[in-house]
């Protein structure tokens, strides 16, 4: 107490010695943070060391123990980050001048993080890697890695959109369950002898079509399969959002008339979100969804078993092409990184050949070796895999991915409420965000 | 307490029927702010409960429809798998040691501000305070790459020192409000005479003040818990490695992206993270009452 | 702030050594300092920070970032969405205020009436705030879900039709409201039953004397003496509702379409979704200032009546 006293009634030299103090424990950290071998943070949504590791994740850390034991001078930090908050915290980061070695972040992103400069372009890795070079890409997936004619992104696992249906429904109503629906027109007449009022108090309690349009990404990925299928496309090649071509306002259109002229897909599909939609198609209030292949192993096909559920591709108009979309993930090495090299070595390790074909027995790989290879043959990831080998686009290649994407679903949310016709609300929307973010 | 057991004469029986009939409105009075409490209870108290349930639901009946008020086979294997399976323990004991210091050590510098706000006189008194009353006002976002920036250039990025400095700062403009008004209502009498008496003002403050600000100092400290212990973003971006990472951030780990959100391990999660916070009440809540009711009262 | 009790001797003593005696004036600063560095450096130094990027053009997605003047605020002022932003702002903090400032007097007299189980009732309506923004949005979101969640399933076996919660922009508005105040009530609820509590009886008793009714006695004592109470909370309540993104973000994500948009959460949209740092800093400058306003017209307005 006496002391404390001291300190009060003499506050200057108090100050200064305090100061003293505190410069000399900065500096000290400074100076014992840079005297280790080569320690590379890594930024990852994929805890590889949680106490209740699957397949995958198991695979993960033998690959990284590997890579440990063969590199002894090298240290590994880990940084999980919930995977909706990767792309964010690696921006705030990098503009922090302390951006993590190396991140992993969704394919939507490649062109911003690419563009920006924040990301370093691997040609020189890449090109000539046995397993890694850009050749033994999907060709959807190496649209999106390349920005400029450089390739920035190491993908992983990728996706696609399908359409599950539920058999013992199609059964129940009458339907042929090995038949599912395969055009809009079919898609529709189908899910009209689905939508039912089972228990008769006069309200819809079993849709015929679920998908998503809630303001989430989910919604304009799954309108662009519609728009892909008919031809058109988001953005032309200056970069400017095209939502009002002729495709565009016929898969608006086409929302509008699910809801609102044929009733088979409940109006509140603007708030459900993917789990409520997932939930919806498994307790049995939607006979069909256009939904990710990421739900399939366990929240689909493990809720329901094989003998009530099915998967088919997205339904095209007449005269169509088939088309998805593909999204997933990728490790991408910051243009700030001290040790790009060793990174390069660590991204080899956990993105190898072998840790692929494991990753590629639940996922869709990226990599047509790993989709060819007889291990994976005739299950779901293989057949999904060549559908959307054939069928998938990826994100669009522009800065903004964000506003054009948001622009978008609020124009598709007015059609679908009929507060605006399909061609008002979609060319609104462009011109708003042609004005103002296209590159 | 209203009883009476002598009724002689006609005046006291008019009288213990008049009681009786004031007993009689009390009671309905009681009843009915008991039922209306009651019922606000219930209110306040279901997304909690149904959260609870949630978390005592098997994993795979979740998504079952009707819904169940008590599940078929109540198990309590997300609590085992939240405490045994995840980092959350630890995220937990981090939160604690990030909030426990954040509210020491706002309730050190703060309550020594607030002794001087409410007893000193110094030039430019009145805009400090004005000053600290208007850092509430900035919208929080917007500071997050300074703080960033500011971290990085302290070398105290991925440090709980981080997060302890900024949740202090936040805490300080109610905290000093709060203390300076809980200080004003204890008579000044009682410190100047220990100024006659020779004493310093430390002296003053550590032995005069401190001691009478006790449920000012509680009432402060639940807040500041209660604001800290929930942060999310801040926390989330100054903490990199994961064995430093505090609760909210630990938490939103659970919530699905490419999988469905995990709603047991949440639900179970939420309720396990609310338990300090509850303890903290249950200790402190006559405190807290106290020391808003005197500290507050100074607009 | 102002005494009025008369000054001491003592204190004039105190006031005159002080001015002769700077060194005894510095040492108030010394007190102060820690507190005042504190607030200065993370809260004030950000937010003048904020104010210096918002005349740039300031892209996270872009390494150039010129100073361009006003123009992200001209932008501003041009953005029909700002406007509806800030229309639904206003409108949140209008109804969200007198509504959870009322919730918590409303419980506070409950809970000051004598009877007994008071602390328990207190410790389980206190129960709400112990949990944090962000992830009370998830429970509520499962518990609000239109096909899915508890409330309609409630709603259905009482006999009334799904209620469109979180697809019609009355229903996510009314929500938002309702879960924002069933979080936040209590803050107000413990702040005036601590100044319930600090009310002397002998006012009331006295007023009962005078045949003051239930409601006179309300309106004439209990509430002009908790004035203080009513504008710390109203300043509080109004600045939190004004900057509240959190439960935004976790429930409704702004829509359905934009009706639950609120200025808040364009902001944090504008910067870490479209990257457009200078834009949102703009955004913030604005609220900043409006919440400057309303606090300024409550002190004043409540300064006023209780004069």
């Amino acid at each position: 107490m006496l002391l404390l006293n001291k300190i009060v009634s003499k506050p200057v030299p108090y100050l200064m010695s305090v100061s003293v103090v505190l410069l000399l424990i900065f500096t000290s950290a400074t100076v014992f943070g840079q005297s280790r071998p080569v320690t590379l943070r890594v930024q990852t949504s994929i805890d590889f060391f949680n106490d209740d590791p699957n397949d995958s994740e198991l695979a993960y850390r033998a690959a990284h123990e590997a890579f440990l034991a063969e590199n002894p001078n090298i240290r590994i930090e880990f940084e999980i980050v919930p995977p909706f908050e990767l792309y964010r915290q690696f921006l705030v980061a990098a503009e922090g001048r302390n951006a993590p070695d190396i991140t992993y972040q969704g394919a939507a992103n490649t062109y911003t993080l690419a563009s920006s400069g924040n990301v370093l372009a691997l040609n020189d890795y890449m090109d000539g890697h046995p397993f890694l070079n850009p050749d033994n890409l999907q060709s959807a997936i190496l649209d999106v890695a390349t920005v400029d004619g450089q390739y920035y992104v190491i993908p992983t696992t990728t996706d696609a959109r399908v359409l599950y249906y539920r058999k013992d429904l199609f059964e129940a109503a009458g339907l042929d369950a090995s038949a599912p629906p395969t055009t809009r027109a079919e898609l529709i007449e189908t899910a009209q002898s689905l939508t039912q009022d089972t228990d008769g108090d006069g309200e819809t309690d079993q849709w015929g079509y679920c998908f998503i349009a809630d303001n989430t990404l989910h919604t304009p990925h799954m309108w662009l399969t519609h728009v892909w299928a008919a031809g058109g496309d988001l953005v032309d090649a200056d970069g400017k959002a095209v939502y009002d071509s002729e495709a565009g306002i016929a898969a608006a259109q086409f929302y509008y008339d699910l809801v609102n002229t044929y009733e088979v897909t409940p109006s509140n599909i603007i708030a459900n979100d993917y789990d409520a939609t997932v939930r919806a198609l498994v307790s049995g209030q939607c006979a069909m969804a256009l939904l990710g292949t990421w739900s399939w192993p366990v929240d689909i096909l493990g809720a329901l078993g094989e003998e009530n559920v099915g998967w088919t591709p997205v339904p095209t108009p007449e005269g169509g092409e088939a088309a998805t979309f593909s999204g997933g993930w990728s490790w991408l090495i910051s243009s700030r990184s001290d040790h790009p090299d060793e990174a390069w070595a660590y991204i080899e390790a956990i993105a190898s050949e072998e840790l692929a074909l494991e990753l590629g027995r639940e996922n869709i790989s990226t990599r047509q070796s790993v989709l060819s290879s007889p291990e994976i043959q005739d299950t779901f990831v293989a057949n999904v895999g060549t559908y959307a080998a054939g069928a998938a686009h990826g994100n669009p290649q522009v800065t903004s991915t964000q506003p054009l994407f948001d622009g978008l679903r609020q124009a598709l949310q007015d059609v679908i409420r009929g507060r605006q016709d399909a061609q008002t609300a979609l060319t609104q929307a462009a011109e708003t965000y042609n004005s103002r973010y296209a590159r | 307490m209203l009883t009476t057991s002598d009724n002689r004469t006609s005046k006291q029986v008019s009288l213990a029927e008049a009681q009786r009939r004031k007993k009689r409105r009390s009671d309905l009075l009681h009843i009915s702010v008991h039922s209306a409490l009651i019922m606000c209870c219930v209110l306040a108290l279901f997304p909690l409960l149904w959260t609870f349930i949630t978390s005592i639901t098997p994993r795979e009946l979740v998504y079952q429809w009707p819904p169940q008020f008590i599940p078929d086979n109540i198990t309590f294997d997300a609590y085992a798998r939240a405490l045994g399976k995840t980092d959350l323990p630890r995220n937990f004991l981090n939160s604690l040691l990030v909030t426990t210091a954040t509210v020491l050590g706002s309730l050190l510098i703060g309550s020594m501000a607030a002794f001087r706000f409410a007893r000193g006189t110094f030039p430019g008194k009145n805009i400090i305070l004005l000053f600290f009353i208007a850092t509430i006002m900035v919208p929080g976002l917007s500071n997050i790459i300074p703080l960033y920036i500011i971290m990085r250039e302290l070398s105290l990025l991925n440090t709980y020192l981080s997060l302890i400095l900024v949740y202090i700062a936040g805490a300080m403009p109610l905290t000093v409000w709060l203390l300076k008004g809980f200080i004003e209502s204890i008579p000044k009498e009682l410190d100047e005479s220990a100024l006659l008496d020779g004493a310093s003002k430390f002296q003053v403050f550590r032995f005069v003040i401190l001691p009478l600000i006790g449920p000012g100092m509680a009432a402060a400290a639940v807040i500041t818990f209660i604001n800290s212990w929930n942060e999310f973003l801040l926390a989330l971006t100054f903490i990199q490695s994961p064995e430093k990472r505090t609760l909210q951030p630990g938490i939103q780990l659970f919530v699905g992206y490419y999988e469905s959100t995990e709603w047991t391990l949440i639900a179970a999660a939420t309720l396990i993270a609310c338990i300090p916070v509850i303890i903290l009440f249950i200790f402190l809540q006559r405190s807290l009452i106290a020391g808003l009711t005197a500290g507050a009262v100074k607009g | 702030m102002i005494s009025s009790q008369p000054q001491s001797s003592q204190e004039n003593v105190a006031r005159r050594s002080a001015q002769f005696k700077p060194w005894r004036n510095f040492s108030e600063y010394i007190w102060v300092a820690p507190a005042f560095i504190f607030v200065l450096f993370f809260t004030f130094y950000a937010a003048a920070y904020a104010i210096w990027l918002s005349f740039y053009d300031y892209s996270l997605a872009s390494p150039v970032r010129p100073f361009i003047g006003t123009e992200n605020f001209q932008r501003l002022f041009q953005d029909a969405e700002y406007w509806q932003s800030l229309r639904r702002s206003l409108l949140f903090v209008a109804i969200d205020v007198p509504l959870t400032v009322g919730m918590g007097f409303a419980l506070a007299l409950l809970l000051n009436q004598p009877i007994r189980g008071r602390w328990l009732y207190r410790s389980l309506l206190l129960l709400p705030w112990v949990i944090s923004l962000v992830i009370a949005g998830y429970m509520l979101k499962w518990i609000f879900a239109e096909n899915t969640g508890i409330l309609n399933y409630l709603l259905s076996l009482a006999g009334i039709a799904q209620v469109p919660w979180l697809s019609s922009d009355a229903g996510a508005f009314a929500t938002v409201v309702i879960a924002h105040a069933w979080r936040v009530y209590p803050f107000g609820m413990v702040i005036l039953l601590a100044g319930l509590q600090g009310i002397s009886k002998e006012l009331y008793e006295a007023a009962m004397i005078d045949g003051a009714s239930g409601r006179q006695r309300l309106i004439h004592i209990t509430m002009p003496l908790l004035t203080p109470q009513f504008l710390i909370l109203l300043i509080l309540r109004t600045l939190l509702a004004f900057n509240m993104v959190d439960l935004i973000f976790t429930m409704t994500g702004g829509g359905p379409g934009n009706a639950t948009s609120f200025l808040s959460y364009m902001m944090y949209q504008r910067a870490f979704s479209y990257l457009d740092l200078g834009y949102a800093a703009a955004i913030g400058v604005t609220i900043f200032a409006i919440n400057i306003v309303l606090a300024l017209v409550y002190f004043y307005v409540l300064r006023r009546n209780s004069a």
